[in-house]
């Protein structure tokens, strides 16, 4: 085979993966509380292409970095106490079939995956604690006390920071994943719910229920640096997501049924929009354009344009649904 | 106290226990004024009467849990929560006591109480020595419209927050039989805004469902630990300057933020109208019900009991 032959084949094969790339169908993964199940929905149609049993609460809910796999945090009603209800349920993505059950502690709720797909860690909301879960071995490595109440989850880019919430003690717990101990803490505003780091890694951003705000956390110093406030404090921000660009950051208020838009380079908001009630899950498409949010007491998931700042669509899934995420077939 | 504003002169009775404490402080060598005691820890005293009753048990159990919790928290911080517990047996002991928690085991935050007398004498010593005094016990509107110091903070609703909430209650009641209503600060079959996990760590705790008195005596412990390790002192005046600052709010599961009121400070907070079923079943209604309203939460909230206009601490803090 000749040089250029060889080139011209690359080309050709270039060409036709990021058509095939391209075409790969979209799927939004809806977590159902109440009604214990995954809605999948194609984003092209808008339409619950299925429906998948989980037999639990489902709350957190990701999908891996290869995409092969989405992860779902499942617990039961009995408090306290775990049980075999508590379980990290895998779904293979191709088939759409849950394929594995691993442990994760009592009461698992929020969620994040390593860059590298290899290790899982999730809050352990009753117990007080994180769990950190080998995602080969499917069992527990390491259990470290954190704050009470745990909810949110974030990893850093690189991999080795994990930032956990904790709604009642208004802490975030920094784990060194190398070591999986905590080695910092510090107070944020009050009810903290969701964490989520900036592309680059130099910021986090932690969402405060009660408080209305978002706070601005250094991570170079692991300090909070500014706190913002939504809505004049009335935004009451759960999920929250961060644009590919670092240059917007999207907040879920649930009690005010709005996702306030928020500018990271002024840090203040520049929109807020009306969505379905409740909303707490929060996406972003993968080309940026689109937002989903989970909205737990409408029982459906609105689509908001994000260029035009208005709901273009609205999805009805299950049972009070809690959290999403996207996936690719 | 701002410039052209007047204290009001105390009353007769106000004045002689003023003076009887004056004196006990005087003449005893052991009682000094609060300080930040050196170490990383708070030290809350409980105070409540010794003959139990159901509230000072409900109490009890929500401060030890309150006190199990933040004692986590703050280990976190490589600090520590500590509880010290005494028992009063009449009015007059109240304030021998509150001087010992204080004196003798460097507690610097109170939390308990009893009848109005009794929270009155531990309030005065308190307000004395430089201690907080958080009262989850005792309703009297007269207490916080007479005893007003800003190391005095109510977290038990006040009885005239009972009363408005009632009479919200049945404006809000949909057409059809009336419902009797009773209101509560807190109900066990609360789910919202984390109030389920709380019932279910109280209950593995306590073994007995939480009510009202034990979600103040809960609530008080983690305002003052909270207050401790943002402030990061656990001297009396400190805590007492940040836990009535204007922009300083709490979260204690009822969906709204929490704060203490400038005028009487009282915790600013919703209460439940709970109304039972023939077949035992309990309706929980918030009341206001701050989240479907438009209008600000404090706002709302400030209007249930005294309100400000009745101006009753502002130029009387002490």
């Amino acid at each position: 085979m000749t040089r250029q032959l060889a080139i011209v084949m690359l080309a050709v094969a270039s060409i036709f993966g990021r058509t095939a790339e391209s075409q790969r169908r979209e799927l939004l993964y809806v977590s159902n509380e109440a009604s214990h199940s995954i809605s999948v929905v194609d984003t092209r149609t808008r339409s619950i292409v299925r429906t998948i049993d989980v037999g639990f609460r489902a709350r957190g809910i990701h999908v891996s970095p290869d995409g092969t796999r989405v992860y779902v945090a499942l617990s039961d009603d009995v408090p306290m106490k775990e049980s075999s209800g508590d379980r990290i349920a895998v779904i293979d993505v191709t088939t759409g079939k849950l394929i594995a059950r691993y442990s994760s502690g009592s009461d698992p709720e929020q969620f994040a995956v390593t860059p590298d797909g290899k290790t899982l860690y999730a809050s352990n909301e009753d117990a007080g604690i994180a769990s950190a879960i080998n995602l080969r071995s499917g069992k527990v490595v390491a259990s470290t006390v954190v704050g009470i109440e745990p909810e949110g989850v974030a990893i850093s880019p690189n991999g080795r920071w994990v930032y956990i919430t904790a709604e009642t003690s208004n802490t975030v717990s920094v784990i060194d994943t190398r070591t999986n101990k905590a080695v910092s803490t510090f107070l944020v505003d009050v009810r903290p719910r969701a964490a989520a780091f900036s592309p680059d890694g130099k910021r986090a951003y932690i969402s405060a229920e009660v408080g209305g705000s978002i706070t601005v956390v250094s991570t170079a110093t692991n300090q909070p640096i500014q706190t913002i406030s939504l809505e004049h404090g009335e935004g009451k921000p759960v999920g929250i997501v961060v644009s590919r660009d670092g240059k917007w950051l999207y907040a879920a208020n649930g009690r005010t049924s709005s996702v306030s838009f928020v500018n990271l380079t002024r840090n203040e908001v520049a929109a807020s929009v009306p969505v379905g009630r409740r909303p707490w899950g929060i996406a972003l498409s993968r080309d940026g354009r689109t937002l989903y949010t989970a909205n737990g007491l409408s029982n459906d998931v609105s689509v908001i344009d994000i260029a035009s700042r208005k709901v273009i669509a609205t999805i009805k899934v299950g049972n009070r649904p809690w959290g999403l995420t996207l996936g690719y077939r | 106290m701002t410039d052209g504003e007047r204290k009001p002169l105390p009353d007769r009775r106000a004045f002689l226990r003023t003076a009887s404490y004056a004196a006990a402080v005087a003449f005893s060598p052991r009682i000094v004024r609060a300080r930040t005691i050196a170490g990383p820890s708070l030290t809350i005293g409980l105070i409540l009467p010794e003959a139990e009753t159901g509230a000072s048990a409900d109490a009890l159990a929500g401060i030890q849990l309150g006190v199990e919790e933040t004692g986590r928290s703050a280990a976190l911080f490589q600090k520590g929560v500590t509880l010290t517990k005494r028992f009063f047996s009449s009015a007059s002991n109240a304030s021998l006591t509150a001087a010992s928690l204080i004196r003798d085991d460097h507690a610097t935050v109170l939390i308990g109480g009893g009848n109005e007398d009794e929270c009155r004498r531990i309030a005065d010593v308190c307000t004395m020595l430089g201690a907080v005094f958080m009262n989850v016990i005792s309703r009297s509107d007269a207490l916080r419209r007479s005893n007003c110091s800003r190391f005095l903070l109510h977290v038990e609703p006040s009885a005239a927050m009972y009363a408005s909430a009632g009479r919200l209650a049945a404006e809000q009641t949909s057409p059809g039989p009336p419902q009797d209503c009773v209101v509560v600060s807190w109900h066990p079959s609360l789910e919202r805004y984390g109030a389920s996990q709380l019932n279910d760590r109280f209950g593995a705790s306590a073994h007995r469902a939480m009510t009202g008195y034990s979600w103040a005596g809960w609530m008080a412990v983690k305002a003052a630990a909270e207050s401790f390790l943002r402030v990061g002192a656990n001297d009396g005046d400190t805590l007492a300057t940040y836990m009535n600052r204007e922009t300083t709010q709490f979260d204690g599961h009822k969906g709204a933020p929490l704060s203490f009121r400038a005028w009487d400070h009282q915790l600013r907070q919703p209460l439940y109208c709970v109304t039972t079923s023939g077949s035992g079943v309990s309706t929980v209604r918030d009341v206001p019900d701050v989240a479907r309203s438009p209008r600000p939460a404090r706002k709302i909230l400030d209007e249930l009991g005294d309100a400000d206009s009745a101006g009753l601490c502002r130029v009387a803090d002490r």
